[in-house]
C-alpha cells in the first residue's frame, strides 16, 4: 500500500490532457489501491486465525488422522477461508465508494465523475467535474482505506500468538491425552510420548495422571468366611502382638480365626499400574538405603 | 485542450457567481426566505412551474417580481377570480380602426404573454380558466381566436394559492397539480426577520428597494441547458426514482407521485447543485428537494389524514 495519491495521472501527458480519460486512470488506480487495501486487513486476520487454530490444536494435543502436518494444514485452510471471506466481504462494495467513505471530503464527487466518464459525457459541466475531482484526488489519500488500528492491534495479536505457539511447542504444555499407536491414551502430550508409543521420556511423572484421578471407594460387600488353622509358633523374646503369633515355616499363621473382608477397588486401569508403583516403592526404597 | 478545461471552468463558475448574486441582489427586497428564493430559482434552472402556497401578506408577489427584475424577465400578473374568463388571460381579437378609418381584428395580447406570470390565487379561477393557464405553462403555447400562438421563452408560471378561506374556491385537480414542478410553501418569518421587514418597509416612501439585473435572459437559457448537463450518480439517481416509487407502494399514502415526479425530482436537485456551487449531484440534493417536488403528487389517506399526517411527513417517513 502507497500513500500515493490516486489521481491515475501520475504524471502522464495523454491523460492529463483529457480529463475523461484521466479520471477513468484514476477510478482505474483507486480500484487497485482498495483491493490492496482490502488485502491486507484480510491477509492479517487469516494469519491471527492460522496461529490460534494451531495453538487450540497445540494444546489439546489434537491428532487428526493422516499425515502429523494434516493439523497445520488444517490450520493454514482455515485461515485461507477467513482471508479469503473477508476479503470477498471487503471488495464487495464498490472501490469508489469505499474511497469515498475514507476521504469524506470528497463527497459523492468521484462517484459522479465515475459514471459520467463510464457514460462518455463531455459536456461542460462534466468536464468541470471532472478537473474538479482530479483537483481533490491529488490531496486525498488511499492509505486511508487501510483500517490502521485494527491491523496494528491484529498484528499485536499475531505476535502474542506467535510467541504462544513456540512456547507451547518448546515448553511441551499441554492439555489433552495422545492417541498411541494402539489406539489408546498414554497420557498427556508433554510425557515425551510419541505417536508410535515409545516412551522416550524416563523422568518423574505426574503422579496424578499415573494413578488416575481420585476416587471414594465404597466397601466390598461381598463376604467370605474363612478359617486358617495354623500352630503357634516358637516362643519369642519380644511382647509385641506378633509374639502370638506362630510360624511354620516361612508361612504366616495367625493364632486365631480372623473374618476377612475384600476390599473394594476402583477401575482396573489403576490396578495395571501396580508395575509402576511397584517401581515407585523400589526406588524409593533405593534413595532411602542411599 | 487545457485552454478548454480553463474555459470551462470560468464558464461554469461565472454562473455559479451569477447565481450567487441574484441570491444577494434579491436579499436586498426579501428578508430571510432563504429557502423558498432558493426552490424559486432551482424552477427558473429547471425550466419549470412552481406553486406557492402560504397565507396573505408574505411578500409572494414582490419575490416572484423580484426575481424577474434580476433576471432580465417580463412579468405580469394574474389575479384569479370566479369570473375572469379564459381570454382574459389568452387574450382576445378586438376591432381596431387604422388611421385610413378601416378596421381589422387585431390580437391583443392577454397577461399570459411575459416570461414570469404569477398567477395570484389560482384556485379561485374558475376549472375552465384553470385550464387554460395550465395548457399555457404546459403547452409553452396558447389557442386563441382559432390561432396558435406561442408563448415568450422562458416562460414561467408561479401560482399562488391559499391554504384558508377554501369558500368559493376551485381546488386544482391531481393531474393539474402534477403540471406544477414544484409546490413552495412560504411560512412566516422569524420575529428578527420580521423586524427587519419593518424596518426596511416603513423607513422610507419609496418601497421599490433598486435591483439590479444580474442574469440576461440568453445566460439564464444556458443556466437551464448546464443544468440539465450536470452529472449524477447513478446509485443516486437510483435512490432518486426508489423514493417516487416509493410513495406508490407506502401504506399512508393512497395515491403516489408519478415518473413526471422522479424527473422533476432529479433535475431539480441538479438544478440546486449548481446553485450550492457544485458540479455534481448529492445525496442532500434529493433529500432537500423531495418534499417540494412530492407534497403536492402524493394523497394521504382518509387514516392517514385522520391522525393528522401532512403529505411532508409522509416523504419525510420515506426519506
Amino acid at each position: 500500500m502507497t500513500d500515493a495519491t490516486a489521481d491515475g495521472t501520475d504524471g502522464d501527458d495523454s491523460t492529463a490532457e483529457d480529463p475523461r480519460a484521466a479520471v477513468e486512470g484514476a477510478v482505474k488506480e483507486i480500484r487497485r489501491e482498495s483491493l490492496k487495501a482490502a488485502a491486507v486487513p484480510a491477509l492479517v486476520d487469516g494469519v491471527v486465525v492460522l496461529l490460534a487454530a494451531n495453538l487450540v490444536l497445540a494444546l489439546v494435543s489434537a491428532r487428526l488422522p493422516g499425515p502429523e502436518w494434516a493439523g497445520l494444514a488444517a490450520a493454514a485452510g482455515l485461515g485461507l477461508v477467513v482471508a479469503t471471506g473477508e476479503f470477498a466481504l471487503q471488495v464487495r462494495r464498490p472501490p469508489v465508494e469505499r474511497f469515498e467513505a475514507a476521504n469524506p471530503d470528497l463527497r459523492e464527487a468521484p462517484r459522479a465523475a465515475r459514471d459520467a466518464a463510464a457514460a462518455g459525457a463531455d459536456s461542460v459541466v462534466a468536464r468541470r467535474l471532472y478537473a474538479d475531482v482530479l483537483e481533490r484526488l491529488r490531496a486525498a489519500s488511499s492509505a486511508e482505506l487501510v483500517p490502521v488500528r485494527r491491523v496494528a492491534a491484529t498484528a499485536v495479536l499475531v505476535v502474542v500468538l506467535s510467541v504462544a505457539t513456540v512456547g507451547v511447542a518448546a515448553g511441551g504444555i499441554g492439555l489433552g491425552p495422545v492417541v498411541d499407536g494402539d489406539g489408546g491414551t498414554n497420557g498427556p502430550a508433554a510425557n515425551g510420548t510419541t505417536a508410535d508409543g515409545n516412551n522416550s521420556y524416563t523422568g518423574l511423572q505426574d503422579g496424578d495422571s499415573v494413578l488416575g484421578a481420585e476416587t471414594n471407594v465404597s466397601d466390598g460387600s461381598d463376604e467370605t468366611e474363612l478359617v486358617i488353622s495354623g500352630t503357634e509358633g516358637g516362643a519369642g523374646d519380644d511382647d509385641t502382638p506378633t509374639s502370638n503369633r506362630s510360624y511354620e515355616s516361612d508361612r504366616y499363621v495367625p493364632e486365631g480365626s480372623y473374618e476377612a473382608q475384600q476390599a473394594g477397588y476402583d477401575a482396573p486401569d489403576d490396578v495395571q499400574n501396580a508395575d509402576i508403583i511397584r517401581e515407585y516403592n523400589l526406588r524409593i526404597r533405593e534413595d532411602d538405603d542411599e | 485542450m487545457t485552454e478548454d478545461t480553463t474555459e470551462t471552468e470560468l464558464d461554469v463558475d461565472a454562473l455559479q457567481t451569477k447565481l450567487a448574486t441574484v441570491r444577494e441582489e434579491v436579499g436586498r427586497r426579501l428578508v430571510g426566505q432563504q429557502q423558498v428564493l432558493d426552490e424559486l430559482l432551482a424552477c427558473l434552472l429547471a425550466d419549470g412551474n412552481a406553486l406557492l402556497e402560504s397565507n396573505p401578506g408574505l411578500a409572494k408577489t414582490l419575490t416572484v417580481r423580484t426575481l424577474a427584475n434580476v433576471t432580465d424577465l417580463s412579468f405580469s400578473r394574474i389575479q384569479n377570480t370566479p369570473d375572469l374568463m379564459p381570454s382574459d388571460i389568452t387574450g382576445t381579437e378586438i376591432i381596431r380602426e387604422d388611421a385610413t378609418g378601416g378596421r381589422e381584428f387585431v390580437f391583443e395580447q392577454g397577461p399570459v404573454f411575459a416570461n414570469v406570470v404569477l398567477a395570484d390565487e389560482i384556485n379561485r379561477a374558475t376549472p375552465k380558466t384553470q385550464a387554460a393557464l395550465l395548457e399555457a405553462m404546459e403547452e409553452g403555447q396558447v389557442t386563441a381566436a382559432g390561432e396558435t400562438r406561442a408563448l415568450p421563452e422562458p416562460f414561467f408560471v408561479m401560482a399562488t394559492q391559499n391554504p384558508i378561506e377554501q369558500e368559493g374556491t376551485y381546488p386544482l385537480p391531481e393531474a393539474q397539480m402534477d403540471r406544477f414542478l414544484l409546490k413552495i410553501l412560504v411560512d412566516y418569518p422569524s420575529v428578527d426577520e420580521e423586524l427587519t421587514v419593518v424596518d426596511r418597509y416603513t423607513g422610507r416612501v419609496d418601497e421599490a428597494i433598486p435591483v439590479e439585473q444580474v442574469l440576461t435572459r440568453e445566460e439564464l437559457r444556458d443556466a437551464q441547458r448546464l443544468t440539465r448537463e450536470v452529472p449524477i450518480a447513478e446509485d443516486i439517481r437510483e435512490r432518486a426514482v426508489e423514493l417516487v416509487r416509493a410513495t406508490r407502494e407506502a401504506d399512508h399514502i393512497e395515491y403516489g407521485a408519478s415518473p413526471r415526479a422522479s424527473m422533476a425530482l432529479v433535475v431539480t436537485a441538479k438544478a440546486r447543485a449548481l446553485i450550492e456551487g457544485r458540479a455534481y449531484v448529492s445525496e442532500a440534493d434529493i433529500e432537500r428537494m423531495a418534499r417540494p417536488v412530492l407534497r403536492h403528487r402524493v394523497v394521504v389517506d382518509f387514516r392517514a389524514e385522520r391522525d393528522g399526517m401532512t403529505p411532508d411527513e409522509a416523504v419525510g417517513e420515506l426519506l
